[in-house]
């Protein structure tokens, strides 16, 4: 039985994103996804695989990864969400190892956003990459 | 890195570039039961191989673009080839670490998670079988998985664009065709039995290992309500299936709940600027638990306020949307106005005295 995690961002804080936003994301999506996982996981448990059609279980094996993933990646999505500013040291001097600036990781963040597009029209890319970018510059 | 000709520009762009080194075979492939040097070998040459040096070839290409004005349908095609073949790359990796053992001795420690977590070895074997057979009209990786979330193992299926988000693979068996065509021909099963027999569990261990190292993602921190015992949205609900005694309060702002039309089914709304008027009709026999919108502040002040007076309090964690979440039951909010005696301590009184302890 997987459990819900409760919302870890502050809907009413978010800059660019309203409230109704959040909290319909949260309750129908991630809320209906943990509901879809433990109702495949209830039916996986009751299988004997040594018998079970293939079909039954390459289905039900299928939507349990999908699920789980939608589940892990939500929760990571709301706590990636706050009140902005900078990253911390430790991941600052990360993403300037790993991507050359902060910059350049933010552009291709970004890049990669838009190109994906749907589903997540409600967040304005460019705007987060520019306001992103002048917090970076600011001293 | 690439054979194609380069600007002086891009030249210099290669020098910073993220090459992923080879990885050498790990396993010895003399020394396995059932399965051949040579498909060892050819799979590890060509298809290891090609992914490696592939996934070098799109890094190169990437690191020479300019994110912000190249074309979004070139970067969306560039990234997802990057990420299959370093699935591809990685998984190959693991594949052949799986690999070199004789299969059947599982250190006693690996024993005891699979058997915690799929609740016998035998269980864990038939569902891993299962899947790698499920695969053998199509293709794509059977894995076990530590998944830092939940702190456990899970068995399942993926292809090179898939994985599971922040799981950590400790055995993978390759069911692309290419992985057992040459020996095997159109009898995959025979090849899974054959794996099967092979697996390294020592190195699956050390895995493991590492693996359990991995935190789970950080708990939602309040640090102002540290010491403020909770309790989940699941086990509010599995009170009231159990039909334990429980007085709920929904604190949700008199602003707030004037708006509402639903409220969970179950609790009764009082205003939590005016604890003072209603604390009288709780009883300090029964547990009480106190939400708000999202759980953030007045629940937790409300519960802080009861627990002060004596009552054994706590805040439902997620609050009226993390109800609405679990799908809980709700019920029409009518009347926010009513301050008077309500169904809270007439839901205690309803029930036997509680032979139960009481909440921690």
């Amino acid at each position: 039985m997987y459990q819900m995690k409760p919302l870890t961002c502050d809907p009413k804080a978010i800059k660019g994103m309203s409230e109704r936003l959040i909290v319909s994301h949260y309750e129908n999506n991630y809320g209906g996804t943990v509901q879809r996982l433990n109702a495949i996981t209830a039916q996986l448990a009751e299988l004997d695989f040594a018998t079970a059609p293939m079909f039954l279980i390459s289905g039900l094996k299928r939507e349990e990864l999908i699920a789980t993933n939608s589940m892990i990646l939500h929760e990571l999505f709301f706590a990636s969400l706050g009140e902005g500013g900078e990253p911390g040291r430790a991941l600052h001097d990360a993403l300037i190892r790993d991507f050359g600036s902060i910059a350049a990781w933010l552009a291709e963040f970004a890049a990669v956003g838009k190109a994906l597009r749907g589903g997540s029209a409600a967040i304005n890319w460019p705007n987060v990459a520019r306001a992103y970018a002048e917090v970076a510059q600011s001293p | 890195m690439t054979s194609r000709s380069r600007s002086d520009d891009d030249e210099k762009r290669t020098e910073d570039f993220h090459a992923v080194q080879n990885s050498p075979l790990f396993c010895r492939p003399w020394t396995l039961n059932g399965i051949s040097p040579r498909l060892i070998e050819s799979h590890y040459e060509n298809d290891y191989g090609n992914a490696l040096s592939s996934l070098n070839a799109i890094t190169a290409e990437l690191e020479a673009l300019d994110p912000a004005t190249t074309a979004a349908a070139v970067i969306h095609r560039l990234k997802r080839d990057e990420a299959t073949l370093l699935n591809s790359t990685l998984l190959h990796e693991l594949y052949f670490a799986s690999l070199g053992g004789d299969g059947r001795t599982l250190p006693e420690p690996m024993a005891q998670a699979i058997t915690r977590d799929f609740g016998s070895v035998k269980r864990w074997r038939d569902e891993f079988i299962a899947l790698a057979y499920a695969l053998a009209g199509s293709s794509g990786w059977v894995l076990l998985t530590y998944v830092p979330r939940d702190a456990r193992l899970i068995n399942h299926t993926a292809g090179h664009e898939q994985s599971l988000a922040g799981g950590i693979a400790i055995l993978a068996l390759d069911m692309y065709e290419h992985a057992y065509h040459l020996e095997f021909g159109a009898n995959p099963a025979a090849y899974v039995v054959a794996f099967m027999r092979n697996i390294e569990w020592g190195t699956a261990l050390e895995r493991y290992h590492n693996a359990v190292k991995v935190e789970p993602p950080p708990r939602l921190r309040q640090k102002q309500f540290a010491d403020l015992p909770s309790i989940t949205v699941e086990e509010v609900k599995g009170m009231l299936e159990s039909r334990k005694p429980v007085q709920i309060i929904d604190t949700r702002p008199r602003h707030y709940s004037t708006r509402a039309h639903e409220i969970m089914q179950g609790a009764v709304w009082r205003d939590p600027e005016r604890v003072d008027e209603w604390i009288g009709e709780l009883s300090k026999a029964g547990p009480v638990v106190t939400f708000c919108v999202y759980g953030f502040h007045i629940g937790c002040e409300t519960a802080v306020t009861l627990r002060k007076a004596g009552f054994d309090a706590r805040y439902m964690v997620g609050g009226h949307y993390a109800w609405k979440a679990i799908k809980g039951p709700l019920t029409l909010l009518e009347d926010t106005s009513s301050s008077g005696p309500g169904p809270i301590m007439e839901r205690i009184q309803q029930e036997e005295p509680s032979a139960d302890p009481p909440l921690e």
